[in-house]
């Protein structure tokens, strides 16, 4: 009963975070100011990380499976994965009054390479004149971070990523925090 | 070809303009254009009344005439319209220097909201309301409050939801973890202990 709920909490996932340069970040020599989005408060849902599972948002709470986010918002989308990118499933984008300024659609996949964004979204996007920009979740996630810090009327449909590549600090991190929960031992 | 062709059109209307021109300059009395029909009606129509004397109304009204020698407009202020002078400097100055409040969900409410369109926080409201109640609150219900298509509504209803948050129960802290880390450890040490005896 433990070992899971341990599991839980200590989800293994890619921190995700993008610094600003806000007002003036130099002043004289030695005094360098870094202001990190995710942690400033008042801009808003933005995402920390992201995991196969679904993603962390800078407000504390990890939501389950693809996400819709808007600005203040973030709303669950029903989809199974890239091939269920439809009209019907965008159809939401298009009734939202004011009109956005621009939708986000985070692949799951590495390439965005595929047939139901020429055939379905591309049709949407020419269609009801919609400005869309579909790029790989990781990306997806950095540039809606960002826009939404600029207070722009965006949204984000983004969807969980298939593989989650670890960089080398993070696989280390991994290990030690695997072996803390774990109650793994060097010795034997 | 298109090129010919206009060429072959400006020369046939051109052709002979000057004779033309001359032609309809040396009549003396020009040709009154055509009247267009709406006005032709009205004409017409005070034609017909009996009551129309048209001599009358061609001729020059003495007593009229003396009336309307006497009427005269004298304006006294002087008229000026700010919107045609040089503001001041002063009055050049932003007048509100307050920063804008953000607003609640991240764009400014609509005082409109153009039929088959529905607002964030009115989506918000629907997703809430179907979940709450989703006999209630069917496709055709939404449909007609909300004035949206049929199809719009079902793709709302099938495609969207909000999410229903779960809270941790008490999960065991960090320190808690080094206990049992510790007991594992005091239990091996003491193994350790016993091998060595």
């Amino acid at each position: 009963m433990l070992l899971p709920r341990i599991i839980h909490n200590f989800r293994f996932s890619r921190q995700f975070f993008l610094s600003a340069f806000r007002k003036s970040a130099y002043e004289s020599d030695g005094k360098t100011t870094v202001t990190v989005l995710n942690k400033e408060a008042g801009y808003g849902v933005m995402v920390d990380s992201y995991s196969k599972e679904g993603f962390r948002l800078n407000n504390g709470l990890f939501v389950l499976g693809p996400v819709i986010l808007f600005p203040y918002t973030a709303l669950s989308w029903n989809v199974s994965g890239d091939h269920d990118i439809n009209r019907n499933s965008l159809a939401v984008f298009n009734l939202i009054e004011p009109k956005l300024d621009l939708l986000i659609i985070g692949f799951g996949k590495k390439s965005t390479n595929s047939r139901s964004l020429h055939e379905e979204i591309m049709a949407f996007k020419s269609r009801q004149r919609i400005n869309v920009e579909v790029i790989p979740i990781e990306k997806a996630i950095a540039t809606f971070n960002y826009l939404n810090s600029e207070r722009r009327w965006v949204a984000g449909a983004f969807i969980p990523p298939e593989v989650v590549q670890l960089y080398e600090f993070e696989e280390l991190n991994k290990a030690a925090k695997k072996k803390e929960n774990y109650l793994i031992d060097d010795y034997i | 070809m298109g090129k010919a062709m206009s060429r072959m059109n400006k020369f046939w209307y051109r052709f002979n303009a000057e004779n033309r021109a001359q032609r309809i300059l040396s009549e003396e009395k020009p040709t009154v254009a055509p009247k267009h029909p709406s006005s032709l009606k009205g004409i017409q129509q005070i034609l017909s009344d009996e009551t129309y004397d048209k001599e009358k109304a061609m001729r020059k009204d003495a007593v009229l005439n003396e009336y309307l020698k006497k009427v005269f407009v004298v304006s006294h202020d002087q008229v000026v319209d700010d919107r045609f002078k040089k503001p001041s400097d002063k009055a050049r100055l932003p007048t509100e220097r307050t920063t804008p409040v953000s607003p609640e969900l991240g764009y400014i409410e609509p005082i409109n909201i153009p039929k088959g369109k529905v607002t964030l926080k009115q989506l918000m409201e629907v997703l809430t309301h179907h979940r709450e109640h989703p006999e209630v609150y069917t496709v055709e219900r939404i449909s007609d409050q909300y004035k949206i298509s049929n199809e719009n509504a079902k793709n709302i209803l099938e495609y969207l939801s909000v999410f229903s948050i779960y809270m941790k129960e008490q999960t065991p802290t960090l320190s808690a973890g080094h206990k049992i880390s510790k007991f594992f450890q005091s239990q091996k040490s003491s193994q350790k202990a016993l091998e060595d005896k």
